[in-house]
């Protein structure tokens, strides 16, 4: 068995007094896309804050490619291929889709090579590139933070609530996108409420509830008993 | 402007910040510090811990230093065994890695001793010495034999330990064939032998030091039945201290007792002597409680330590003889033995020794080997000696054509093993060596051992001149060099007092903050740093030097060429 691209094992991390996490344990394999299901506030979004390196846990490990990551700074992971698209886009209102994409070759890569990735994935983004980004639609916004992310050669991507806000059709064609990603040889781990647009596309899947991961399995193991476990069959 | 000291001036600074804006380094700067401050507190911690663990030690090891022994004695090692009948067989042919290849104790007994007290007793009626006795189920393990057989160990023996369990064991593997073991804080016995009466006596040993055992029927003439009832009923109590014992032949043992082959083995140890007895009996009749005494061989050894009067040994060496009401008439290796007297007796004739030399037959009767050198003593002693070697024996005999035979089998694996056995057969002449009546005691007691120096003289109220005066007794007492010296009063000595600290005798940690103390606290230390770091450098060598517990490296991977 080939080592994973991403263990989490046996991971704490709490807020104050209040601990979210209790003992996760997660494995994400090299190439392949892992949904992490579960209803608000199970914890999915506190676990990737601390493995991109936004939160410290309070105990357990995290190993990436085989080797024990500890107190690294979120930049440092970014410059060595993780890449977190949180919650909420966050892309540059006030910018236009250029200057937003330009904006990451500040980390090193040449403006045409930002420009040609983010356009040949998004092709809708070349349209829009003299847009001020704020002014774009929702899933235009989550394009355009897709293709930001997908500029800095991610090895492994990690995507909070790809879906937050957005049309159906629009998170259909998202996750296209990101199927493309995927096949690309990119490892993701892409957190979701909308349970069966993720599946789709996902290799795997896990279920989170109250700070734990309580089911793991193929996408269709795991869409056949999701529903009792998040009304607490099994949590 | 503002100015960045006093941080007095304009409300807005040259970068734009606002006078209590920090900066990034500030930030920085001020979250090492806190870091450091963090770790500095936790290694305060970790070393109020351990010292609290030292304190702690001390304090709990403290009671435990400050007992004094209640006895005279600092220490003390006493041993005894007997055994009436030892066959050894020596024959190198015989493929057992030990000098004899085999022997056998019949009713065999050890009683081990040592300050503490720490005790061990075992009765054996048939003893295969230590090779097999104590080795019994790793032989078992190389022949192959099943683990049913000799996992227990070897069976024909029972043990008893003070302080443990068991305390007390007895058992009879045949009827009449007693073994009994008993440990205590003041007395250990080990007791085998062939008897009717369930219980072997432990007898005279000579020195005319033995209290008579009592007699049930002493109490009739204070009016007192109940000795005569419990006599006649074989109703007993005991204890620990006098076990109950069975009594296969009842009341009848009050007119007829008897003793086979028995041997008993016994350290007392009181508070200021230490006694080992070892004493082998070869056939005793007794008659009448035993008022009448007939016995065949009577082997005793004693040795009695104290720091006062050093080693005392005694022994006894009987050879058949009887007693009547306490008197002896015997034969021993001195000669017949009557009313107390010696008389020798003329030598075997030398026909009859040079008969059985040619027979390879040596019959010994070995004198006691006594030692005694300050409180340590040890007296062997046996009864008689028989050697038999089969040499000129087999030389007479025709010898087999086992080198016809055995050359006919093959050349090949276990058939070369079982070859050369049976070739070594036409070799085999093996010496076989009797011991009647053998039995060995030995006892050391030691002063207390005093770690601050003298003490002594008590009697000299801090005087050199004084010290001087003191009796000899008064300064082996004080535990300080040999038992009686003294050291040599200094002619014309000024009286020059010495302030004298009074110290525990009991070895034990130093107390806190002597020199000893912080020697022995730094040695922790030093124990405690050594131990972290081969921790640590074995962890690196294994691979686990990282902080993950699975055994990782540490760090973070670059994800694009993984």
């Amino acid at each position: 068995m080939s080592v994973p691209i991403l263990e989490v094992v046996d991971v704490h991390a709490a807020y104050g007094r209040i601990e979210v996490l209790r003992g996760v344990d997660l494995r994400v394999p090299r190439g392949a896309v892992l949904a992490l299901l579960g209803p608000n506030g199970a914890g999915k979004s506190t676990l990737l804050k601390v493995i991109s390196g936004q939160m410290q846990q309070t105990s357990g490990d995290i190993h990436m490619a085989g080797v024990h990551v500890t107190n690294a700074k979120p930049d440092d992971l970014a410059q060595l291929g993780l890449t977190t698209i949180p919650e909420g886009r966050s892309v540059f209102p006030n910018l236009t889709v250029e200057e937003n994409l330009l904006l990451m070759s500040y980390a090193g890569v040449r403006p045409e090579q930002v420009f040609d990735t983010a356009y040949s994935y998004f092709p809708r983004l070349h349209e829009r590139r003299h847009q001020l980004a704020g002014t774009m639609s929702g899933g235009e916004q989550q394009m355009l933070a897709l293709a930001r992310a997908l500029t800095s050669d991610p090895a492994l991507l990690l995507l909070d609530e790809l879906s937050m806000g957005l049309a159906p059709l629009i998170v259909e064609e998202l996750y296209e996108s990101v199927g493309q990603i995927a096949r690309n040889g990119v490892s993701i781990l892409v957190v979701e409420q909308f349970a069966r647009t993720a599946l789709q596309i996902a290799d795997y899947a896990a279920v989170m509830t109250g700070g734990r991961v309580v089911a793991t399995g193929e996408p269709s193991e795991v869409e056949a008993i999701m529903a009792d476990v998040i009304l607490g069959g099994a949590a | 402007m503002s100015c960045r000291q006093c941080g007095q001036g304009s409300d807005t600074m040259s970068d734009g910040r606002t006078p209590g804006e920090r900066t990034l380094y500030d930030r920085t700067l001020l979250r090492r510090l806190r870091a450091t401050s963090r770790r500095s507190r936790r290694t305060a911690v970790g070393v109020l811990a351990l010292g609290l663990v030292i304190g702690s030690a001390g304090v709990a090891l403290g009671p435990a230093q400050a007992m004094a022994p209640a006895t005279s004695y600092g220490g003390f090692s006493t041993a005894a065994t007997a055994s009436p009948l030892k066959l050894e067989v020596f024959e190198p042919s015989i493929p057992i890695p030990t000098e004899p290849q085999f022997e056998m104790d019949f009713s065999y007994t050890r009683v081990l001793g040592d300050s503490g007290p720490s005790t061990s007793a075992r009765a054996s009626a048939m003893w295969p010495g230590p090779a097999i006795g104590e080795g019994l189920k790793t032989f078992g393990e190389q022949l192959g034999l099943p683990s049913q057989l000799t996992g227990g160990g070897y069976p024909v023996q029972v043990n008893s330990q003070f302080p443990g369990d068991p305390s007390q064991a007895a058992s009879e593997p045949f009827p009449g064939m007693v073994q009994r073991v008993n440990a205590t804080e003041k007395k250990t016995t080990a007791k085998a032998g062939y008897t009717g009466s369930g219980d072997l006596a432990e007898g005279d040993s000579g020195d005319g030091s033995a209290t008579p055992a009592p007699n049930p029927l002493d109490g009739l003439s204070k009016g007192d039945f109940s000795g005569l009832g419990s006599a006649l009923t074989g109703a007993k109590s005991g204890s620990n201290e006098d076990p109950t014992q069975t009594n296969p032949m009842g009341a009848l043992s009050m007119l007829i007792d008897f003793d086979g082959m028995t041997s008993v083995s016994s350290t007392t140890y009181d508070d200021d002597q230490v006694v080992s007895t070892a004493t082998s009996r070869i056939g005793e009749l007794r008659l009448l409680l035993g008022m009448i005494k007939l016995t065949g061989v009577n082997v005793v050894t004693k040795v009695t330590s104290s720091i006062d009067g050093g080693a005392k040994t005694s022994q006894v060496v009987d050879v058949g003889g009887m007693t009547i009401a306490g008197q002896k008439f015997s034969y021993g290796p001195d000669g017949f033995t009557a009313a107390g007297s010696t008389t020798p007796v003329p030598g075997m004739p030398s026909q009859a020794s040079d008969l059985l030399k040619m027979l390879g037959v040596q019959i010994e009767v070995p004198k006691p080997v006594v030692t005694a050198d300050g409180g340590t003593g040890k007296v062997d002693a046996e009864a008689v000696r028989i050697t038999i070697d089969t040499k000129p024996l087999r030389a007479n005999l025709p010898s087999l054509p086992l080198d016809d035979l055995v050359s006919q089998l093959p050349d090949m694996g276990q058939a070369n093993v079982l070859k050369g056995l049976l070739l070594s057969l036409n070799t085999f002449a093996p010496t076989l060596v009797l011991h009647l009546g053998q039995a060995s005691a030995a006892a050391t007691t030691v002063p207390n051992f005093d770690v601050g120096g003298s003490d002594a003289p008590s009697a000299g109220a801090g005087t050199a001149g004084a010290a001087g005066a003191a009796a000899p007794g008064a300064a082996g007492a004080a535990g300080v060099g040999a038992p009686g010296e003294v050291p040599p009063a200094a002619a014309g000595a000024s009286t020059v007092s010495t302030p004298l600290k009074q110290v525990s005798g009991v070895p034990g940690l130093p107390p806190l903050g002597s020199v000893p103390g912080m020697l022995m606290m730094l040695g922790i230390l030093l124990a405690a740093g050594a131990g972290w770091y081969l921790r640590r450098a074995g962890g690196l060598l294994f691979g686990a030097g990282a902080t993950c517990a699975h055994g990782l490296k540490a760090g973070i991977p670059d994800l694009r060429k993984a």
